[in-house]
């Protein structure tokens, strides 16, 4: 039998090395903005039969090679692309090239590149639904925003996994997806200023800043406003806005009550400045944190187009303010200068010199690194995490209490959740939808899109929370900035400054108008909403229009 | 001296409802020939609880600021006080720290106050929601305690 089967075998096997061949099949799959799809199902059919079978990877390009007759039929070679969310696209693999290997193998080769096209499906509504939802929820507090985040995000993933298990049309977001789309720049840039500034503020320095201002001011009430206005810019430019106004304002009513003015002459100056002067810088505000982070734009990118139009809009404000104001600033009591000076310099001393020595010290390496993160190719978050760890090293602060105390988790994991929810509206086409729909609003018009995005930009974010605002136009600005042309970095700055410089509008505008208005009551001046509004919309509107009109014209 | 009016408490504030409240305290105290006036003010940390997207959360170094603010606020008041009455009404600070309302409420729970006197401000549903310490559902608890005057 033995003698049999061995020749039988090896005639097989040479009539089917004889007849073997490899088909060789790659190419790109982009939507129609551009971008590449990922995780794209990529069949190779041959005579109606699944013969391979691969992925796209994350820059869109997939390859297959698969064993095949030698006598192929090349008509019979289909390439199916297939997604959820992505109509379907079965296409004929023309043009195949043919070859041989150093066995004298044929070796067959074919290209397909494609532009997917989107297709609604009940996953696109349910992350429509569910981000809707999220901001309305946020806006309202009808739920705490991070329970409402981790709400949202937690049920894109569960829907994912159930109904999207049993149809692909529900599948929304896998979770590699859901952990790609966190962006962890942010949440270690965030994590780590927090170290930083917690430490920072043990020294007193904040409070001495006020004190200073008032000392400077000499007993000038206007003058010490647009002092403060000046030192609350700068401040909130490296400290985020609600830490500025939670140290600076208390100093300032307690000041304005010892001049017998209304505290009000000060503090909506105050908190106002410290919007504007979180748009500067990449660390400012978060919406620019995440700006930075999603178009890699460096520290001094920020700084050399941002700072000087927030140089300019503040100035235009102190008379805004002046206007506003000017009867309660002639009206301050300057009796006695010097023992209100000797008071405030009691109350507000540097209370830990040593440690103000060492936190400035790092605080200015952190600066110099965030101005050569760009030439060093390294992330913003990194040169914030080396200041941690610094300042933690030498400040022999207790880390437990650092971390309990210091460092808002429930900030990171909102930040956290809302980057699924956005990342989920992305895979599903709704961002894409969106960016379409501006764009034909735009008419492919650099200036049209800067005053859309600009003033969309500003009077959402006096209204909602700016943060889900931005995590949501990211993307969108993203693809304005490709396709139109000249556009170059300036639709992020007009995303940037409508969506800081918006928080201004109204009370619920901003974090920083909360606390100030919480301050305020407890001192015995409740800031009503009008109150707010009266003052802060038309600074609201006077600052958008500069910011519109230096973009307009290149600045 | 009336036997029902030795301790008049009143919560300053320097907004004009808080003056208004002055001028009535300083009139009850005359009327009704009442021996000390506290002055009361709240150390109320509470208002903000964290949720922004703000790297510190308020702490004690808010706590300082509101005692920084409640010193001027006291001191103007006594001033005040003097400037108007010349030395013949006896003050007393009371400071108290937590939730507004619940402060008062133990405060006039735990002492004898024969009148208390609250300067209240027009507040919106928005500036309430927003901004917390808010005493009216406490009202109708601390009038159990105390004869309880509200000026706006």
């Amino acid at each position: 039998m033995k003698k049999f089967f061995l020749p039988f075998f090896l005639l097989m096997l040479f009539v089917s090395i004889a007849n073997s061949a490899t088909l060789r099949v790659g190419g790109v799959i982009k939507n129609v903005h551009n971008d590449p799809v990922e995780d794209m199902h990529v069949n190779i059919l041959y005579q109606g039969k699944v013969i391979a079978h691969t992925m796209t990877t994350s820059n869109g390009s997939y390859f297959v090679e698969t064993p095949i007759d030698n006598k192929l039929d090349t008509s019979k070679i289909y390439v199916e692309l297939q997604k959820t969310t992505y109509k379907t696209v079965k296409e004929h693999l023309t043009d195949i090239l043919t070859s041989k290997n150093k066995n004298n193998e044929t070796i067959y080769i074919g290209t397909l590149n494609k532009t997917m096209l989107r297709a609604i499906t009940p996953a696109f509504w349910i992350s429509l639904i569910i981000l809707v939802s999220i901001f309305v929820l946020i806006s309202f507090d009808v739920l705490h925003r991070t329970v409402a985040a981790i709400v949202g995000a937690s049920l894109l993933l569960f829907v994912s996994y159930t109904l999207g298990t049993i149809s692909e049309n529900y599948f929304v977001i896998s979770f590699n997806q859901a952990i790609q789309a966190i962006d962890f720049n942010v949440i270690f840039l965030l994590m780590s200023m927090m170290i930083i500034v917690g430490v920072m503020k043990k020294t007193g320095i904040f409070q001495w800043l006020a004190y200073k201002s008032y000392a400077l001011s000499n007993g000038n009430v206007f003058r010490l406003a647009t002092i403060l206005m000046f030192v609350t810019a700068l401040v909130s430019a490296f400290l985020d806005n609600v830490t500025t106004m939670l140290l600076l304002a208390p100093v300032s009513i307690e000041i304005a009550i010892m001049l017998d003015i209304n505290p009000f002459s000060l503090l909506l100056p105050e908190v106002l400045a410290s919007n504007m002067g979180g748009t500067a810088t990449l660390i400012g505000d978060p919406p620019n944190i995440m700006i930075g982070s999603f178009a890699h734009l460096t520290f001094n990118d920020f700084v050399i187009n941002l700072s000087p139009i927030i140089i300019i809009i503040l100035i235009a404000n102190v008379f805004v303010m002046k206007f506003f104001f000017n009867k309660e600033y002639k009206k301050g009591k300057i009796e006695n200068v010097n023992a209100l000076l000797e008071k405030l310099k009691e109350e507000y001393k540097i209370t830990n010199p040593k440690l103000l020595k060492h936190s400035l010290i790092i605080l200015a390496f952190v600066i110099a690194l965030f101005v050569t993160h760009g030439i060093l190719h390294m992330e913003p978050s990194i040169a914030a995490m080396v200041g941690a760890a610094l300042i933690l090293l030498f400040s022999g602060a207790d880390i437990t209490e650092i971390m309990e105390h210091e460092v808002e988790w429930t900030t990171l994991v909102f930040f956290m959740m809302l980057f699924i929810i956005v990342g989920a509206a992305v895979q599903t086409g709704f961002i894409s939808l969106i960016a379409t729909w501006v764009k034909e609003l735009s008419g492919n018009s650099l200036i049209l899109a800067i005053i859309l995005i600009m003033w969309v930009s500003a009077f959402a974010s006096a209204i909602i929370d700016n943060i889900p605002f931005t995590a949501t136009m990211l993307p969108v600005v993203g693809y304005l900035t490709a396709t139109i042309p000249h556009a170059g970095n300036t639709l992020w700055w007009a995303l940037s400054l409508g969506a800081c410089l918006g928080g201004n509008g109204t009370l619920i505008g901003a974090s920083a108008n909360v606390v100030t208005a919480g301050l305020a009551e407890r001192a015995g001046y409740p800031i009503t909403f009008k109150y707010f509004l009266k003052i802060g919309g038309p600074a609201m509107v006077v600052s958008v229009a500069i910011s519109m009109v230096w973009l307009l014209i290149g600045g | 001296m009336d036997k029902s009016c030795n301790n008049v408490v009143l919560m300053v504030k320097p907004s004009d409802v808080g003056g208004r409240a002055l001028k009535k305290a300083l009139d009850i105290m005359h009327e009704n020939g009442c021996g000390k006036l506290g002055l009361l003010f709240v150390i109320d940390k509470e208002f903000f609880s964290g949720d922004s997207s703000g790297y510190v959360k308020p702490d004690f170094l808010v706590e300082k600021g509101l005692e920084g603010i409640g010193d001027a606020i006291l001191d103007n008041t006594e001033k005040t006080i003097k400037k108007i009455e010349k030395g013949s009404v006896n003050t007393e600070r009371i400071i108290l720290h937590g939730e507004t309302a619940q402060e008062i409420l133990k405060f006039v729970q735990n002492n004898n106050v024969d009148i208390f006197i609250i300067p209240k401000d027009k507040r919106g549903p928005i500036e309430k929601f927003i901004t917390g310490g808010d005493i009216d559902e406490f009202t109708k608890e601390i009038e159990k305690h105390t004869k309880l005057i509200t000026v706006e």
